[in-house]
């Protein structure tokens, strides 16, 4: 039994452009260079996105390293994928190990797909990295409060993720209290079967959501008491704020990308 | 997302046990139960979705799942290789479970159990379409996309089902977490183990 990686998201506080900007100008840009990266297939024009990205990672702050380390859980698959390529794809052969030959084209589109892979990747966590999630949160349901009108309930849905990330830390905490208590009385969930282990959990769950269950409906009673009634007139301790930075970020940068699309 | 109950609003108390659900669905996904030989692991995910979907209805399972599904991508938790295949496979997958009641026959823990399987065959569609359009390229020659996005899936998320099902009906079977109860339950469980 492990947490796997118990830090939530990859926020890191600081103060450069990167920062600064409002979140809705970061996920839209890094959309639309998403949206791009899929579009084109030429390598010029990875080159021509990868720009933006380096650009952005560089003014953050934000150590290179740490940028890096979110391509690892991608890593197996980036390999496959190349490997896959270089050996499946038609074209004409390099080299032969055994009966299988790496061809060009093979070679070709397995990079282009790594690289496609790692920009995608890199221009999401720059995005993370420099947001908080409740900016980011606050920055979604802003961008979907014109789906409101449709039915949407962007601000409620926006409330849910904030009440979530919120209790993350406090629900991981709880599991581990409640997992230790149970093994200090004498508690396996590490042999066995699937199903035993499944039925071993029952003992940590039952209290985990009982206590959960409690602490949504003490939450639900805090909101009532200080009068919140949903998103209509609801007012904020922090504005989000569209600046003339943004402005000319959002302009540069989607200008940029739309010329790259076009272009190539 | 639900078009059909627009604008309705939707409780306080709803809206923070859908928070909390999402919460515990992160936290258990974190939870190894199992890890599957070719690097998949099985958690229980997806035990509080369909418990909000049961407990409170259709719409706040469905929202359940999305937040779930929304928050594994915004905390990275994620492997994407197209934005797409990212919509499929933690966005709708986990949405789709919130239509287990729909899904489910009789009453009592029959209702769980078949609403239960229900519910997370609903998602594996999703995981099973991701995999046709998205993994296909890496089936082997001669086995068709759709056969390798099957067995694939099948694999890790078999003994998901099988496991979530279990523990969901147990878990409604005891109503201990009817949160109509209150604190009468709190000490649920044999932790004698």
């Amino acid at each position: 039994m492990n947490f796997a990686n118990a830090a939530v998201g990859q926020y890191m506080p600081g103060e450069s452009l990167m920062h600064r900007l409002d979140p809705r100008t970061k996920m839209l840009v890094s959309l639309g260079i998403i949206i791009v990266l899929f579009v084109v297939s030429n390598p010029l024009a990875y080159a021509l996105l990868a720009v933006p990205i380096v650009l952005a990672i560089a003014i953050s702050g934000v150590p290179v390293k740490l940028v890096f380390r979110s391509l690892r859980p991608l890593t197996f698959i980036m390999v496959l994928t190349f490997v896959l390529h270089l050996f499946m794809d038609p074209g004409e052969a390099l080299f032969s190990i055994g009966r299988i030959t790496a061809t060009d084209q093979g070679l070709r589109l397995g990079i282009v797909t790594v690289v496609r892979l790692t920009l995608l990747v890199l221009a999401t966590s720059i995005v993370t990295m420099t947001t908080s999630p409740i900016a980011f949160t606050d920055g979604l349901e802003r961008l979907l409060a014109p789906f409101a009108r449709l039915g949407l309930p962007a601000h409620e849905l926006a409330m849910m993720m904030t009440i979530a990330l919120r209790f993350i830390p406090t629900l991981l905490e709880e599991t581990d209290k409640i997992m230790k208590a149970q093994m200090a009385r004498g508690a396996d969930f590490e042999s066995g079967n699937i199903a035993k282990r499944a039925k071993a959990m029952i003992p940590i769950l039952v209290p985990l959501f009982v206590s959960a269950f409690r602490r949504a409906d003490e939450l639900a009673v805090a909101m009532e008491a200080r009068c919140y009634r949903g998103g209509e007139g609801r007012t904020r301790l922090r504005e989000l704020a569209f600046s003339g930075e943004d402005l000319a970020v959002l302009i540069v940068a989607g200008a940029y990308t739309v010329a790259v699309a076009v272009a190539l | 997302m639900s078009s059909a109950s627009s604008r309705k609003s939707i409780p306080t108390k709803v809206i923070a046990e859908i928070g909390v659900a999402a919460a515990l669905s992160w936290v258990l996904g974190m939870v190894r139960l199992f890890k599957m030989p070719q690097g998949g692991s099985v958690s229980l995910e997806m035990v509080p979705i369909l418990y909000m979907a049961f407990t409170r209805g259709v719409y706040p399972g469905l929202l359940s799942g999305l937040i779930a599904g929304v928050l594994d991508l915004v905390t990275a938790t994620s492997e994407i290789i197209h934005p797409m295949q990212a919509v499929l496979d933690y966005v709708l997958a986990s949405t789709a479970l919130g239509i287990a009641p729909w899904l489910s026959f009789g009453r009592g823990w029959w209702r769980n159990l078949t609403g239960a399987i229900g519910g997370t065959l609903a998602g594996f569609v999703f995981h099973f379409l991701s995999g046709y359009i998205f993994f296909g390229q890496y089936a082997p020659e001669g086995t068709p996309a759709w056969l390798y996005s099957l067995t694939y899936n099948a694999t890790y998320y078999l003994p998901k089902i099988i496991v979530t099902v279990m523990v969901v009906v147990i878990l409604m079977q005891k109503g201990v977490l009817r949160p109509e109860d209150g604190d009468s339950n709190k000490r649920g469980g044999n932790g004698r183990g």
